[in-house]
């Protein structure tokens, strides 16, 4: 079984030439709050401890590659929770024993026009691509292989373009590069070409399990040849707004699960609230929660493990020199424990100190980049939410109710577990409510 | 921190140094409030240093002040480029902005400023939420300039790409600008040289009018002549509500100034407007208005242009001898006046009048003349219009691709949509029924989104007969 990466060494294969940041500069640059660890960014991948990847792991392993039978995980979490990171670094760990195929819906289709045939549509695709770049191809009798490749290639042409135009791959080409291309003119005219994607969608609304059972022959082709069972993981499944995705989760379980391979979907959180998610959620098999960081417990004591964490994630991408203790303590509290939030504060802090020419952050850095954020509170709530607040804070109750909701989207309201599930007011925005309070 | 690192992150692009502290304090001395505080060293500090790319807010209350912060933000960051995006309702979307830069711009490190989302509906603001990762995968520092109210907004609409910034960063004032801080902003003409410049002036003149509302200092006058320009500009950009608003308002200040001179060029601004929505009786009434003033004043470029105006209204309604008739009473005036512009337009027109004459060889001299002059005075609008009309008279495709080319590269929408579909129309003639579908269902797409509708169900009724 593969351990948790630790910091420093080169599991992952790892450039070792990145280290953490010993100058304002590169603080600002590696603590960029747009941009999740990937790649040999990873490097600075913190265990935060919390059984959201090691479940995922688990029942991969478990259930797929022990036993054949393929799942499907419901992977959530707030915005800036951390997500987008642990499912790069699940990823990492995984492309060992699981032949990982990440779709990115994004780049193809804005999420408010994500419909259940993209997906399926997205996924048969990056899987083909995938199949045909990487070498699955050195693994299997080579007339296997080349009618495989034979097979998508006719039912890209066939079924998917049918006759629509597009740009034919040259008859010079091998059948795998042909697929390859025919995948790339698919994307193209997919993304690009409105009418298009539209034609597309409609003649394959009624051919979806001519897709899938395409994606399921390519899945086992590809386990047999590699010893690899495919793992489809949609890192931008929880995009679309709660409508939309109440369309594509509950309405179309059935098709979203219909692949004999396994399925990461990140799954808006809004929904896992939603009263009607029990009647579906037996479709998606497990249920994933990536909690924030409980600086706090339940009754308020200081969670010491939950402090650390937070400096390790600092001192993980930077030098301890570049911060003063009263300084990271004041933006780790400021964070509330999203570790999004800790990233976001500390490159602005960062930001402060070089513009007033200090060589490290100090603690008028850190409270000048958490000023801003409580003004952007100040602005953003309204006298209405102050009360539910003061309530939330009194009850620490979560509940599906829309203001509920809008506070957590919000991060006014911040969502914890340890066991238990519970919520409370953001530390910055706990400040003004104390204010506003007779 | 190893120079490995850095290197990952840095898209391929100008190296960046730091202004040396002297200039930096010469440029603070000189500089107004807003630019005088830490906020403004802080933003080009964040901009210079996030190296893989990065959002921040810019707070203003006052756009006066607004655009001195952007001015002065450009000179510090020299040699990044600067890009700006302006909202406009038929360009509502930043993300479609970036996706149509080079692929060179794409890669490099540049700043985006991204103005006036105050003025789009709530669908914008959330779109900037659906679009956070896409945004994130630029290697660009975008800055959006929000107002305090649209700080709020942006919290609550968009809540996940507000907790993705980078920073917020106050350029707010605590006095607005006096009319003698914004007189010497304003342009005695307005530039039509591309279409960030317009949109520029366009953004300017109509948060500088927010500035100076209630401010006794400033001039009807001169709120007469902003207006004007907004109309003029909006015109340009094919943001027609917003110029006839604006003109309607500056020909009622004209009048009550009795200013002769601005309420004839307000009318000859509405004139185009009516007769680009196709409404030519209200066309014919403006110029003949504003026909019948500038003689009286001695203004004879007016002159000359509004009968050219009459020329080609008169050539939308078939009358040919008429339209002849006001395009040589308008040569007649160029000449002597020295605008080689004017001249070169009306002998563009003079050739379209020749094709439909039916004397070719006639029109493609006027044609060429007119092309040579545009070429010699470097306007490209001029020189992509005479391309169509050249397109039309030969169905020659190459002259069509030109024109669409040159037309695209000036980002003029409508004139893409009219390049569209007579190339559709030529296409169809030739029998390529194929091309001459996807031209017009272009110029179709082009004009229902710019607002105009009657002509987008003409590129419609074209393609109905085409079976598509």
């Amino acid at each position: 079984m593969v351990s948790d990466a630790t910091i420093g060494n080169d599991r992952w294969g790892l450039n070792p030439a990145i280290q953490p940041a010993d100058n304002l500069e590169d603080v600002i640059f590696l603590f960029n709050p747009t941009q999740p660890l990937d790649g040999e960014y990873l490097r600075f991948y913190v265990n935060r401890g919390s059984p959201a990847r090691r479940d995922m792991l688990t029942w991969l392993r478990v259930s797929d590659l022990k036993r054949g039978q393929p799942i499907r995980l419901l992977f959530t979490g707030h915005s800036g929770c951390g997500k987008s990171t642990e499912l790069n670094q699940l990823c990492q760990e995984l492309r060992q024993e699981f032949f990982v195929v990440k779709v990115s819906t994004k780049v193809i289709i804005q999420p408010t026009d994500l419909m259940a045939v993209d997906v399926v549509l997205l996924a048969a695709m990056s899987l083909f691509k995938q199949a045909t770049q990487e070498e699955v191809i050195a693994k299997a009798p080579a007339q296997r292989v080349s009618d495989v490749w034979q097979g998508l290639v006719n039912f890209i042409q066939d079924r998917v373009f049918g006759k629509l135009p597009y740009r034919k791959p040259g008859e010079g080409l091998e059948l795998g590069a042909k697929v390859s291309y025919l995948v790339f003119e698919f994307e193209a005219k997919y993304s690009q070409d409105a009418p298009t994607r539209e034609q597309i969608r409609q003649r394959m609304a009624d051919r979806l399990s001519e897709v899938v059972e395409r994606v399921n022959d390519l899945a086992r082709f590809v386990r047999a040849a590699t010893g690899r069972p495919v793992v489809f993981v949609f890192d931008d499944t929880d995009k679309p707004d709660r409508e939309r995705a109440r369309k594509l989760f509950f309405d179309n379980a059935t098709t979203l699960t219909s692949f004999a391979a396994s399925v990461i979907f990140t799954f808006n959180i809004a929904l896992w609230y939603d009263g009607e998610f029990k009647l579906f959620r037996d479709y998606y098999g497990q249920r994933i929660l990536l909690p924030n960081i409980n600086l706090y417990a339940h009754n308020g004591d200081r969670n010491e493990d939950g402090w650390r964490l937070m400096e390790r994630i600092l001192a993980e991408r930077m030098h301890p020199m570049m911060i003063t203790a009263d300084a990271r303590r004041a933006l780790i509290e400021a964070s509330g424990g999203l570790v999004r939030s800790l990233i976001g504060l500390t490159q602005f802090a960062a930001v402060n100190a070089l513009g007033r020419g200090a060589m490290r952050i100090e603690t008028p850095d850190a409270e000048r980049a958490v000023a801003e954020l409580r003004k952007d509170f100040t602005a953003a709530l309204e006298a209405k939410h102050y009360a539910a607040l003061a309530a939330r804070h009194a009850d620490k109750q979560l509940s599906s109710d829309p203001e509920t909701q809008e506070l957590l989207q919000g991060l006014a309201l911040l969502q914890y577990s340890n066991g238990e599930v519970w919520c409370d007011v953001h530390p910055v925005v706990l400040q003004l409510l104390l204010e506003r309070q007779p | 921190m190893t120079v490995d690192a850095q290197a990952d992150g840095a898209a391929d692009g100008p190296a960046v140094s730091p202004p040396s502290a002297a200039a930096t304090d010469l440029l603070r001395a000189a500089l107004p409030d807003a630019l005088a505080r830490d906020d403004f060293g802080n933003l080009a500090v964040l901009l210079r240093h996030a190296r893989a790319g990065c959002w921040a807010f810019a707070l203003y209350n006052y756009v006066t002040a607004r655009e001195q912060v952007a001015a002065a933000l450009k000179q510090l960051l020299a040699p990044l480029p600067v890009f700006e995006w302006t909202y406009a309702p038929h360009d509502p979307h930043p993300i479609a902005y970036l996706n149509q830069l080079s692929e060179a711009e794409k890669s490099q490190r540049a700043i985006v400023f991204l103005f006036d989302f105050e003025r789009a509906n709530a669908d914008v603001w959330k779109a900037l939420d659906y679009n956070r990762e896409l945004f994130s995968a630029h290697p660009h520092g975008l800055v959006f300039w929000f107002t305090p109210p649209g700080r709020a907004r942006v919290a609550r609409q968009a809540p996940h790409f507000w907790a993705q910034r980078s920073g917020v960063f106050d350029f707010a004032v605590t006095v607005p600008p006096t009319y003698e801080q914004a007189r010497p902003l304003v342009g005695p003409q307005i530039s039509l040289g591309d279409k960030e410049e317009i949109q520029r002036q366009l953004r300017l003149y109509l948060g500088m009018l927010d500035d100076l509302a209630g401010q006794d200092d400033a001039p009807p006058l001169f709120v007469a002549e902003l207006h004007d320009k907004i109309a003029r500009l909006a015109y340009y950009l094919d943001e027609l509500p917003l110029s006839r608003t604006h003109a309607e308002i500056s020909l009622q200040l004209a009048r009550e100034q009795q200013d002769m001179g601005l309420e004839a060029n307000v009318r000859k601004a509405l004139g185009d407007l009516a007769l680009r929505e196709a409404d030519l009786a209200a066309a014919r009434r403006h110029y003949e208005a504003a026909l019948a003033i500038y003689p009286g004043i001695g203004a004879r470029l007016g002159e000359a242009n509004v009968l050219q105006a009459l020329g080609d209204l008169a050539l939308r309604e078939a009358d040919l001898a008429a339209a002849r008739r006001h395009y040589e009473a308008a040569l007649a005036i160029y000449p002597g006046i020295g605008d080689r512009l004017g001249e070169a337009n009306v002998r563009k027109a003079l050739g379209i009048l020749a094709i439909k004459e039916g004397h070719g060889d006639e029109a493609l001299r006027l044609l060429n003349a007119a092309l040579t002059s545009y070429r010699e005075i470097g306007e490209r609008l001029g020189e992509a219009g005479t391309y169509m009309v050249l397109g039309r008279a030969t169905d020659d495709a190459a002259y069509f691709e030109r024109a669409l080319a040159l037309h695209a590269q000036i980002q003029s929408a409508y004139d893409v949509a009219v390049d569209s579909y007579y190339y559709g129309l030529s296409q169809k003639k030739r029998g390529d029924k194929q091309k001459a579908a996807a031209l017009l269902i272009q110029a179709r797409d082009i004009w229902t989104q710019i607002g105009l509708p009657m002509y987008a169900q003409i590129a419609q009724d074209e393609l109905n007969g085409l079976g598509a």
